[in-house]
C-alpha cells in the first residue's frame, strides 16, 4: 500500500468478469485501493452536486422567487437539466476513471465540467436579467 | 484489527475506506431527503400513482445504503488479507446514480408541467 500503484500491479487481482460492471472490471488489474476509494468519493461529490443543482432549480419555482416568470422557469430548467447531466457524469466519470486506473492510462478529463460551469453562469445571468424586468 | 507483532500495519491506513463509507452515508441521506420531497410533491400535485417514481428513487437509496455498508465490510476483509486488494464492485454506484437521475427527471417533469406546489 505504501508504494501504491507499483506494488498494486505486482499483487493485483487478475482480470475479473464477475464484478459489475464488466466494462470496468473486465480490464487491467487492481489499482491502489486508495485511488479506487478516492474515485468513489469523487463520484459521491458529483451526486451531491447533482442534488444541489436540482434543488436550486426547484427552489426557484417552488418559492416563486419574484422575477419575471418565463425567465425564472428558463433558469430553473437549466439548473435541473445540469443536475441530470451531473448525475450521468457521476456514473460515466466513475466508470471511465476506474477503468483508466486499471489499465494504467491517463485519467479521463472532466469533460462536461465546462458545460456545467457555463450553464450555471447562464442561469445566474438569466435570473439577474429577470430581476430588472 | 491490530494484527500480529510481525504485521502491525493498520488495515485501513489513513482510514480511507471508513471515510468513503461516511461519504456514502451522508450522500445517501441527502438523496433520500430529495426523494422524500419528490414523493410528497408528486402525491400533492398529481396523485398516488405518480409517486411511484419517487418511491423507486427512495428504494434505490435504501438499497444503496445497505449495499455500501456490506461493501465496506467486504473491503475491510479484503484489505485485511491483502493490503493491495480492495476487490469491490460498482453496484451501489449505479444504484445511487440512478436515484439521482430519477430525482432530476422528476423535477424536470414537474417544472415543465407547472405542477410544483407554491
Amino acid at each position: 500500500m505504501v508504494h501504491g500503484t507499483v506494488q498494486g500491479q505486482k499483487q493485483g487481482a487478475p482480470v475479473s468478469r464477475t464484478r459489475f460492471p464488466s466494462s470496468v472490471y473486465g480490464h487491467g488489474s487492481e489499482p491502489d485501493p486508495r485511488f479506487s476509494l478516492a474515485n468513489e468519493r469523487t463520484f459521491l461529490a458529483w451526486i451531491r452536486t447533482s442534488l444541489a443543482l436540482v434543488a436550486a432549480g426547484v427552489a426557484l419555482e417552488a418559492l416563486a422567487i419574484p422575477i419575471a416568470a418565463p425567465l425564472r422557469l428558463a433558469a430553473a430548467l437549466v439548473f435541473v437539466l445540469l443536475g441530470l447531466l451531473a448525475a450521468i457524469r457521476a456514473w460515466v466519470g466513475w466508470a471511465s476513471t476506474e477503468r483508466a486506473m486499471r489499465l494504467q492510462q491517463a485519467l479521463p478529463s472532466i469533460a462536461i465540467g465546462g458545460i456545467i460551469a457555463a450553464g450555471v453562469v447562464i442561469a445566474v445571468l438569466v435570473i439577474a436579467v429577470g430581476l430588472f424586468l | 484489527v491490530t494484527g500480529t507483532p510481525a504485521n502491525r500495519q493498520p488495515v485501513d491506513a489513513g482510514l480511507q475506506a471508513e471515510r468513503t463509507l461516511l461519504a456514502w452515508q451522508r450522500t445517501c441521506l441527502a438523496v433520500a431527503v430529495a426523494a422524500a420531497v419528490a414523493v410528497r410533491f408528486l402525491v400533492a400535485e398529481i396523485g398516488l400513482g405518480a409517486a411511484a417514481v419517487g418511491i423507486a428513487a427512495l428504494v434505490l437509496v435504501v438499497f444503496t445504503w445497505i449495499a455500501a455498508t456490506v461493501r465496506y465490510r467486504r473491503a475491510h476483509r479484503n484489505l485485511s488479507s491483502n493490503p493491495d486488494q480492495l476487490g469491490l464492485h460498482g453496484i451501489p454506484v449505479a444504484a445511487l446514480a440512478g436515484a439521482a437521475a430519477l430525482i432530476a427527471v422528476t423535477a424536470f417533469l414537474l417544472l415543465i408541467a407547472n405542477r410544483l406546489p407554491r
